[in-house]
């Protein structure tokens, strides 16, 4: 058997800032209004650690989700599954305290050309700010 | 004995997406209706957790998990219960989170072997299925 005996690390630290969810989507199969949060720069794979998630203003309570797509479409319901859920809370803006901060551990080896995507079950004023912290093989 | 010295490592990511089970099957012997949830790569794959949630209200259920030899998996000696996982009634939310369910495996398997999975009563929505995985 030709195994590999030759351990891999990530070799280019990814980390994926400036994506936002705002717009409502009940769906939990990864159709609809989704919101891509990751996807590779490389073809050789990556190491995903986490998903960070933030409000960016005042907002109603909401659920975000994170799927895990395969490079395909989005809309076809067997390219996606949902690996996340985390429940947001009503935020209102202050300057003297702080907002929560959402982290979503995930520990997960993607395949070539996969991807994440995330989605809030209702519509929020203020968007969600995601941040995924990555490495590619 | 020739045994190996040399440790090895998974080479290539392997996660399946897109795995429902929602059909009730009371056997726990991995017969009847399952799903197939993963097949091994060429040189065998290493299986590090099973991740399962809920796509919409449900009713309470176990979740099955079963190693399947790559043999079929109506003869139970094919097959291995390995893993249950208790499944809460769930009402879908749009602002509160279901469980994340994790079943940590840290399994190596031979080339051919398969995940399959049941659940012991009907779901009105299926559970949605993922397997991270490597393979060798």
């Amino acid at each position: 058997m030709p195994s590999n005996t030759t351990p891999r690390f990530p070799l280019r630290p990814r980390v994926e800032f400036g994506n936002t969810v705002i717009t409502g989507n009940t769906l939990l199969d990864g159709t609809g209004t989704v919101v891509i949060i990751y996807s590779q720069l490389g073809s050789d794979g990556a190491r995903v650690d986490y998903v960070r998630v933030k409000n960016t203003g005042t907002a109603v309570a909401t659920v975000f989700r994170v799927f895990v797509n395969n490079g395909s479409g989005t809309n076809t319901a067997t390219n996606n599954s949902l690996v996340a859920e985390q429940t947001i809370a009503a935020y209102t803006l202050s300057q003297t305290a702080v907002a929560a901060d959402y982290v979503i551990p995930l520990g997960i080896n993607l395949p070539p050309g996969y991807r994440l995507t995330a989605t809030v079950g209702t519509t929020v004023a203020a968007a969600l700010a995601v941040t995924v912290i990555a490495g590619e093989y | 004995m020739p045994a190996n010295i040399t440790p090895i490592f998974p080479l290539t990511p392997d996660v399946t997406v897109g795995n429902t089970v929602s059909a009730a099957n009371t056997a726990l012997n991995g017969t009847g209706t399952v799903t197939v949830l993963f097949t091994a790569g060429a040189d065998g794959s290493r299986i590090d957790y099973v991740r399962i949630k809920n796509t919409g209200t449900a009713v309470a259920t176990a979740f099955r998990l079963f190693i399947n030899n790559g043999g079929d998996t109506n003869t139970a000696t094919n097959n291995s219960l390995i893993a249950e996982q208790a499944i809460v009634a769930y009402t879908l939310s749009q602002t509160a989170a279901s469980t994340d369910y994790v079943i940590p495996l840290g399994i190596s398997i031979p080339v051919a072997y398969r995940l399959t999975a049941s659940v012991g009563t009907v779901v009105a929505t299926p559970l949605v299925v993922t397997v991270v995985a490597g393979d060798y």
